[in-house]
């Protein structure tokens, strides 16, 4: 079987996973009351893909690996993905995308799980989140050295760093902030598949980056517009403090 | 681990060796990865199917 022909192939298949595996998982009517959805990313999808997670979540258990080990697993594997995508690996820089942000979710779950939930390691897991986002974008940057792509990629980074500054600041000044439209889980999501397809296309089509530079400027208005609602939304939210206190 | 773990898991080399095949040149590799999950995405059906019916313990 020839590239073009297997990435096709793939490309049906993951489909195909998703879309069996999501009806399954509704037809046995899950509770889905606990799981916290998006526009983008619905709960019902959330549900399902923490599901496929369980199995691991107890296997770490049982093995006794700590959440904050899989939290440094994450960093490498963010910066394998960079590696990757400064390479022009841009398949397996997507799924390494999606697999270190799988492994993000597993330290949370896992930390829940085995009641190792401590303030240090939530902060060890922002900060390594803020590294890992970082790293991935600047093995981008490399990518796209040549091209007006770069400064997307910097748009894109300086919009998901804010994104996050704002909910941390806003929450340490005692406002919840968990609102917007492109929030971290999102921007995982699309870069990882978008680049799966983006290289599914270049293998079917020809050369060139494929849906990738898009892809990339869509991240970088979207991320910055999510920053930008938190901003309004916590201004309010703090000058109605201030209105009611007089 | 049961099915799903072997499915979840068949699924995660699967896509590896597809990110290998269609990244490089590494037929051997990709040929190994792709057979692996493909078994084990197998197996983790099979114990699926195996455990219908029965009642949960």
């Amino acid at each position: 079987m020839n590239r073009s022909l297997f990435a096709l192939f793939n490309l049906t298949l993951i489909f195909a996973a998703a879309f069996v595996g999501m009806r399954l998982y509704r037809r046995r009517d899950p509770d889905l009351s606990q799981v916290r959805g998006s526009r983008l990313l619905g709960s019902a999808a959330r549900g399902w893909y923490f599901s496929n997670l369980e199995p691991f979540e107890l296997l770490f258990a049982r093995l006794g690996v700590s959440p904050t080990a899989l939290t440094y697993l994450q960093l490498v594997g963010s910066a394998l993905c960079a590696v990757a995508y400064a390479a022009g690996l841009i398949y397996s820089a997507g799924f390494l995308l999606l697999a270190s942000g799988t492994l993000d979710i597993l330290d949370g779950k896992l930390a829940r799980r085995t009641g190792w939930v401590s303030q240090r390691g939530a902060f060890l897991d922002s900060v390594v989140d803020r590294y890992a986002e970082f790293v991935v974008w600047m093995g981008l940057m490399v990518y796209f050295q040549d091209g007006a792509a770069v400064w997307a990629v910097l748009l894109a980074l300086l919009g998901g760093t804010m994104v996050s500054y704002t909910r941390a600041r806003a929450e340490a000044l005692g406002v919840p902030c968990e609102i917007g439209f492109l929030q971290r889980p999102e921007r995982f999501v699309l870069l990882g598949f978008g680049s799966i397809f983006s290289s599914v296309s270049v293998h079917v089509f020809g050369s060139g980056a494929g849906l990738l530079v898009p892809l990339v400027w869509l991240l970088a208005v979207l991320s910055n517009l999510t920053a930008l609602q938190r901003i309004v939304h916590v201004t309010r939210a703090l000058k109605n403090g201030e209105d009611r206190r007089g | 681990m049961h099915g799903k773990g072997w499915r979840v898991l068949g699924y995660f080399l699967w896509m590896v060796g597809a990110g290998v095949y269609l990244d490089s040149d590494a037929r051997r590799a990709a040929a190994f990865l792709l057979s692996a999950g493909g078994a084990l995405f197998l197996v983790g059906v099979w114990q699926s199917l195996a455990r219908l019916g029965r009642p949960s313990p």
